[in-house]
């Protein structure tokens, strides 16, 4: 898993537009007006730097003090634009067929591929197997009373999720309604407005518990956990009785 | 943190003695034993007759019968008819076959004289007595290890169950209602009646209560309605054709949800609340 940060590159970016973003960098670097930073991302996945993936630079950060108020931007957009992605490749033979990226926000860029077949093929399969972990999470909802724990690397503002939620605003979509407050623990219960199934969250400030009363849809959980890892630039993982789910 | 007769806390933190929760590092006593459970299921005793105990749990090293009780009077007799449960009706609900007798315990938030039996005390921090009673060993041991180390029980989370026969404290029963009332704001929302939000409630309850528990519960559940409908969301909700419906002031707007959300709160809050011995409810 590598983080990437959004402002420079976007999944829905082709290609070669990324190649030429690569390119612009690097004259940027090598003119003496622009100093700066450029990131190149070391693919984990190439098996020596021949295979490696062509677009490895995902990010830049240069010229920041010529244009006044920029470094401000930049370090906001750090900490509040952030996906998290992995990398894929399958290998036949030797040869790499499919080389794609899945994001967080749920969009996928296949890098290269030798036959259309192979990336619907990958598409649907992914697909797929989130449509398993569902039914896998929803039979452990039906099997036991457990809550989902969703564990964030970094810590969140109780106060500020406490009132977006009561508005029912923001991306999360959620509406709830706090029942009990301490300063480090908070209990809510709600709905789920994507589609209006009841939901009982409790929240600390590195982690959050969640329970779907009914037959509530669990989808909240791995939705919470993207858009939580995304906000805070951090990493979320779902766990239920300590095992990690969606993973 | 809890306060008295709050049922909904006590089964919460009982059954969360199952389960495992990695950021606070919390394994309840019976997970680390290895027992899965069923709740309200019913049992026979070797005679015919009938059991039908609040939780029954079985692992490898044994079984357990649990009652939860936020009675104030002495559940030792009933406690007594459980010795009796014949084991072969583990198997039936998914549970580790055994042919022992079960261990029992008594499981409340304040200590009242069960008699011998174990109890187990589910306030804030988890305590244990007459832990000598038990049988299983492993049990035994992480019992009191979970007694020795004070396991805290206060942020464990929410159950799905969030109504209960028998409930009385008219906080828990409020709280135990917000996101079912909220729900009656979705867009084409048929509305609830008031059955249908007993058994929301109730979740997976909601077949293994008695009808006369259902109906006192649901005259409650009426009772906490009409007063959210006359002091806090009125013209927002209405009762109309036996069924709580959203009206058309309500707009799907963050302005309307945070005031609609502010009133429940205020609802269902700490505040000092009416009980069901109000001249209203007397009607």
């Amino acid at each position: 898993m590598t983080r990437i940060t959004r402002i420079f590159t976007d999944p829905r970016v082709s290609a070669s537009s990324v190649k030429s973003a690569f390119y612009r960098t690097v004259f940027l670097l090598t003119d003496d007006q622009w100093r700066g930073l450029g990131l190149k991302f070391s693919d984990g996945l190439a098996q020596d730097e021949e295979n490696a993936a062509n677009f490895s630079l995902k990010a830049y950060y240069g010229a920041n003090k010529l244009i006044k108020g920029l470094d401000r931007v930049l370090n906001e957009a750090r900490e509040e634009f952030a996906i998290y992605s992995a990398r894929w490749q399958k290998r036949t033979e030797g040869e790499v067929v499919l080389s794609s990226e899945w994001y967080s926000n749920g969009k996928a860029t296949i890098n290269r591929a030798l036959d259309v077949d192979e990336a619907l093929i990958s598409v649907a399969e992914m697909a797929n197997r989130y449509a398993d972990s569902l039914k896998e999470a929803n039979e452990l909802r039906e099997k036991t009373m457990g809550a989902f724990e969703l564990d964030f690397t970094q810590k969140i503002d109780l106060d500020a999720f406490s009132k977006k939620v009561a508005t029912g605003t923001g991306d999360m979509k959620l509406w709830l309604v706090e029942t009990e407050s301490e300063t480090d623990f908070r209990r809510f219960r709600g709905v789920d407005l994507h589609t209006w199934d009841r939901i009982l969250m409790d929240v600390g400030p590195d982690f959050a518990y969640l329970t779907v009363p009914g037959k509530g849809c669990i989808n909240a959980a791995p939705r919470i956990a993207t858009l939580q890892g995304e906000d805070n630039a951090g990493k979320t993982s779902i766990y239920h009785d300590g095992v990690e789910v969606f993973a | 943190m809890p306060e008295q007769d709050y049922r909904i806390a006590l089964w919460r933190n009982t059954i969360q003695l199952f389960h495992e929760y990695k950021k606070s590092n919390f394994i309840g006593p019976f997970k680390a034993s290895g027992f899965n459970y069923v709740v309200d299921r019913p049992f026979l005793t070797r005679q015919g007759d009938s059991r039908q105990p609040d939780i029954i749990a079985s692992g490898e090293t044994g079984w357990l019968v649990l009652e939860l009780t936020a009675n104030q009077k002495s559940k030792e007799a009933q406690l007594e008819k459980y010795k009796t449960i014949d084991p072969r009706y583990l198997g039936n609900y998914g549970l580790y076959p055994h042919e022992s007798p079960p261990d029992i315990i008594c499981s409340r938030f304040d200590f009242v004289d069960d008699g011998s039996f174990c109890q187990i005390f589910m306030k804030d921090f988890f305590d244990l007595k007459n832990e000598e009673q038990i049988a299983n060993q492993h049990l035994k041991n992480e019992l009191i290890k979970a007694k020795e180390m004070g396991l805290d029980l206060r942020k464990l989370p929410e159950i799905p169950i969030t109504l209960l026969p028998e409930m009385n404290n008219p906080q828990e029963i409020r709280r135990g209602l917000i996101e079912i009332v909220m729900q009656l704001f979705a867009p084409n929302s048929d509305g609830k009646t008031p059955i249908q939000m007993v058994d929301e409630g109730l979740e997976r309850l909601i077949d293994k209560i008695g009808v006369n528990e259902k109906h006192a519960l649901m005259d409650r559940v009426k009772f906490h309605m009409e007063i959210l409908i006359d002091n806090h969301l009125s013209g927002y909700l209405e009762f109309k054709d036996n069924a709580y419906r959203a009206t058309d002031k309500f707009k799907q707007h963050h302005k309307t949800f945070e005031f609609v959300a502010s009133r429940l709160k205020e609802w269902s809050g700490p505040s000092p609340q009416k009980t069901l011995q109000d001249e209203r409810f007397q009607r």
